[in-house]
């Protein structure tokens, strides 16, 4: 198909500059539940258009894709920019291209059919210890494709991805791992599966305790959902949040807490040699030391807020740009597991990470699974709200752990929070 | 090309397998958004989906596609084929011969109404959600969706459904000094644009601003077990997270949750009655499932008592019951999940100001500027975002207070109702929904006032 030339149709219509977004994807999923095993197969191909008409914006998005029906969304989608409002920043289609060397294509991960992959998940979740009663495994190839008035890039991406339940007698947890290669998404399994392994036993028959204030340490897996959420919600300038909320150069944080944003990790679940309008991805400093450094931007948000777009705008073919993370990198700090006062919750699994309010500050979750570490003594606990204020505990009260570990598109250490209000009974 | 592309689809099938079943939708959505008085964007999305489970040897497979131009079934069914190859064998319920054509009604159908008329809409409401003190950033959209559905079946199932689905949705943060809050909250409906007519949509987003501005120097709900009255609004998400997860078929059968084996055992007060329906006032248009079977009204509690799980045609099977129309996918390239449709708490005989007379301490709580929740069904432990409410005391309502977390377990909430009102409520999100394995549908969830003690609140 000639997308240069609808990029030309679109401009011969009265569009100052056209931009087509193509997502082409190949998923092959196998899910397990209990004694029941499926496969699926699917191939998907979508557009998304943006024009920009005397500096109004119009999108529409197609997955019926013909000749005709790019036409006639062309065309609709013209009639929507000219219906628009004129904002000199509202469109985001960026001006050069470069070539990029970030790694995030593994052929082995591109070829897999689902004969092969049900061989590698019978592999991977044999334990003599744990169970593995849900999960999937699901091998995902998306080529991405973004042609607009100036140049074109395309870029292919592969991911192995899966979600897996861990049981242990009455303690289950799910675990998330993630990789560009077949190789390192091994290892992150492996690692996922001996860790439950170590900690499975200090969490069984857990209990509700009484409400106090006590300290928490938030293992990798918890504290990697916690930061993923603060990342989004305050640090990700889009069309969604145009602003820049504390000025650069503040502290937000105690000088022990460095945040970095990286997609050019080879291989890393986020990483990607371009963003989905085009920038070169790149490794941004969030907060150093305690300092607020940079936030993240997508092209037209910069262009507003007189920045550099730092390469983080997603999207999918049918949804406009907005600003996420590519890999969060939360810096290890000192403190050993083993120095850990008494009076602590260590909190292996949480739910509800998503219902922390970091516009207001609040941190806010519920304890799924962890035990309460009190004078050599060990009570495991569940069903427990964590709640404080998160500016407060970042300021005062927080200190990173030693080692980082990958949950995600996240790595990061432990963290420990001294005096924090956990409800229960 | 929906009907034709199935059509091809489901020939090329039969030629190799014992049953083959073909779904396919076309949706179109159009989401205005307007900031702070101004147009933002219109976005216009399509999608043209075809999704395919062959049984071969009492083995299911799955394959989709994108509808095209130059689709090949040949390829589809062979990967099909490829999935059921791996997949290890299972029984289905029996299978249903249906055909019809089933559409939601629309007064005012949604391309009568001009996009110019749209727009000023949703610019006006926006003004007006700006109107409140304090508000820095006002948020408005419009939206509408279509989708026209087809399942066709070699055991001759014919089944086309469409509705189509109005929404406005609501996000106000006001600040002052450091101080900051957001509320959002949306309003939808099936059917077409006589949703302006029959809803007070200027009162609605007004409202939502309102609360942002109540909650930016409201205190924190006082932390610990508290007795909690849910308000027709709230209650629903309350019951989506802790009680119909745990009631979905497929883990159910896997053994993956608490409600596992304790059919007709006692599971919540005896005034509690659970329903799931496909058809509702005021909840999602689902009258057929993506098994093509029909979705009945389904009671899963009765007076306390457990008496039905949500299933499939798969795990009605091995539970040895019937499919109750509950396969539903976001797509139809996905493979179907057991899921909610309009999931519900039957209305009780109490007045909701009885309630609120009744209580003695606790706090009542908005369904308005809720924020989701998450539940581990396999333990049983749920958390929820609610939105703000009011200290109550002495059967009145007192300080206003900040939206909180709640957490609970599933067997142990239902079973502290206290109280039910009789004003039931459903509502759903037209620009959000519910997500389980990667998959996100919209769900029709509600009830009515509910008293809970010994509920589990975060805060100071």
């Amino acid at each position: 198909m000639d997308i240069n030339g609808f990029v030309k149709l679109a401009e011969k219509l009265g569009a100052d500059e056209a931009e087509i977004f193509i997502e082409a994807q190949r998923t092959r999923r196998i899910t397990w539940k209990g004694k029941e095993r499926k496969g699926i197969g699917f191939e998907t191909l979508g557009m998304g258009i943006r024009v920009n008409v005397k500096g109004k914006e119009g999108f529409v998005s197609l997955s019926e894709i013909s000749k005709d029906s790019i036409i006639s969304a062309i065309k609709t989608c013209i009639k929507i920019a000219k219906l628009s409002k004129f904002s000199e920043h509202y469109f985001a289609i960026p001006e050069k291209y470069s070539s990029s060397k970030t790694k995030v294509f593994d052929k082995h991960v591109s070829s897999l059919e689902l004969d092969e992959m049900d061989e590698k998940a019978k592999d991977l979740f044999q334990n003599e210890k744990l169970v593995f009663p849900r999960g999937y495994l699901q091998a995902h190839v998306k080529e991405v494709m973004l042609v607009s008035s100036y140049s074109e890039i395309s870029e292919v991406r592969t991911q192995l991805s899966s979600t897996f339940t861990v049981r242990y007698e009455d303690v289950v947890f799910k675990k998330f791992v993630s990789s560009r290669s077949l190789e390192n998404f091994e290892k992150l399994i492996h690692e996922k599966i001996s860790h439950s392994e170590e900690i499975v036993r200090l969490l069984l028959h857990p209990k509700m305790l009484s409400t106090r204030t006590a300290n928490v340490l938030l293992l990798p897996d918890a504290s990697a959902k916690i930061f993923a959420r603060f990342v989004e919600e305050c640090f990700c300038c889009s069309q969604k949040q145009r602003e820049e909320r504390w000025e650069i150069g503040n502290e937000l944080c105690k000088e022990n807490i460095s945040i970095t944003d990286d997609g050019t990790l080879p291989h890393a679940p986020g990483s990607r040699g371009f963003d989905d309008e085009g920038i070169q991805t790149q490794k941004t400093k969030i907060i150093e030391r305690g300092k607020l450094c940079s936030y993240l931007y997508d092209y037209s948000t910069a262009k507003l807020l007189g920045r550099k777009p730092t390469g983080n705008a997603h999207r999918s073919y049918n949804s406009l740009p907005t600003t996420r993370s590519c890999n969060i990198l939360v810096e290890e700090g000192s403190m050993k597991l083993e120095e850990i006062p008494d009076n602590t919750f260590i909190i292996e699994k949480i739910i509800g990470a998503k219902l922390s309010n970091f516009v207001r500050g609040v941190l806010g979750f519920t304890i799924a699974f962890g035990y309460y570490l009190n004078r050599d003594a060990i009570k495991p606990v569940s069903n427990m709200v964590v709640h404080d204020d998160f500016f407060d505990c970042l300021k005062n009260r927080i200190q990173p752990c030693k080692g980082a570990e990958w949950y995600g598109n996240v790595c990061t250490p432990a963290i420990f929070i001294e005096n924090v209000k956990v409800c229960g009974k | 090309m929906l009907e034709a592309v199935a059509e091809r689809v489901l020939k090329e099938a039969e030629k190799h397998c014992n049953y083959a079943e073909v779904r396919g939708n076309i949706c179109r959505m159009l989401v205005i958004k307007t900031e702070n008085s101004t147009l933002k964007s219109i976005e216009t999305l399509n999608e043209a989906y075809v999704g395919l489970r062959v049984r071969i040897n009492g083995r299911s497979g799955y394959a989709g596609a994108c509808i095209y131009d130059g689709l090949d079934a040949k390829a589809l069914v062979k990967e099909a084929i490829k999935a059921a190859k791996i997949a290890n064998p299972s029984l289905l319920s029996e299978e249903q011969s249906i055909k019809t054509k089933k559409t939601a009604k629309a007064k005012i159908h949604l391309s009568s109404f001009p996009l110019e008329e749209k727009i000023t809409l949703a610019i006006e409401l926006n003004k007006l959600s700006g109107e409140c003190e304090k508000i820095k950033k006002f948020g408005t959209w419009v939206g509408e969706k279509e989708e026209k559905k087809i399942f066709l079946s070699t055991a001759g199932s014919e089944i086309f459904t469409s509705y189509s689905a109005v929404a406005v949705r609501q996000i106000s943060i006001a600040k002052e000094g450091k101080n900051y809050e957001r509320i959002i909250d949306t309003k939808s409906f099936v059917g077409g644009y006589e949703f302006l007519n029959e809803h007070n949509l200027a009162e609605f987003v007004s409202n939502v601003s309102k609360l942002a501005f109540l909650s930016l120097h409201a205190k924190h709900p006082e932390g610990g077990r508290q007795t909690v009255i849910f308000d027709n609004k709230s209650i629903g998400l309350l019951l989506h997270e802790c009680f119909g997860h745990a009631c979905e078929g497929d883990f159910i059968v896997s053994n993956n949750s608490v409600l596992s084996g304790l059919k007709g055992k006692e599971v919540a007060g005896e005034n509690v009655t659970i329903i799931d329906s496909g058809v509702e006032e005021g909840g999602i248009f689902y009258p057929y499932d993506e098994e093509g079977v029909k979705k009945e009204r389904t009671i899963l509690v009765e007076n306390g008592i457990l008496k039905n799980y949500l299933h499939n045609r798969e795990t009605a099977f091995e539970e040895g019951s019937r499919s109750t129309g509950n396969a539903r996918a976001e797509n139809s390239i996905k493979q179907p999940l057991v899921r909610q449709t309009n999931f519900y708490l039957e209305k009780g005989d109490t007045k909701p100001e009885e309630i609120l007379e009744e209580t003695k301490k606790g706090i009542y709580i908005l369904g308005t500027g809720a924020k989701g929740g998450e539940v581990s069904v396999q333990t049983g432990t749920f958390t929820l975002r609610s939105g703000p409410g009011f200290v109550v005391e002495s059967g009145e309502t007192k300080e206003f207070v900040r939206s909180c977390v709640i957490s609970g377990n599933i067997l142990e909430v239902l079973k502290n109702i206290e109280q039910i009102g009789n004003d039931v409520k459903l509502h759903f999100n037209l620009f959000s929904g519910c997500k389980k394995e990667g998959q996100k549908v919209n769900v029709g969830i509600g009830g009515p006032h509910v008293k809970i003690k010994g509920v589990v609140v975060g805060g100071y």
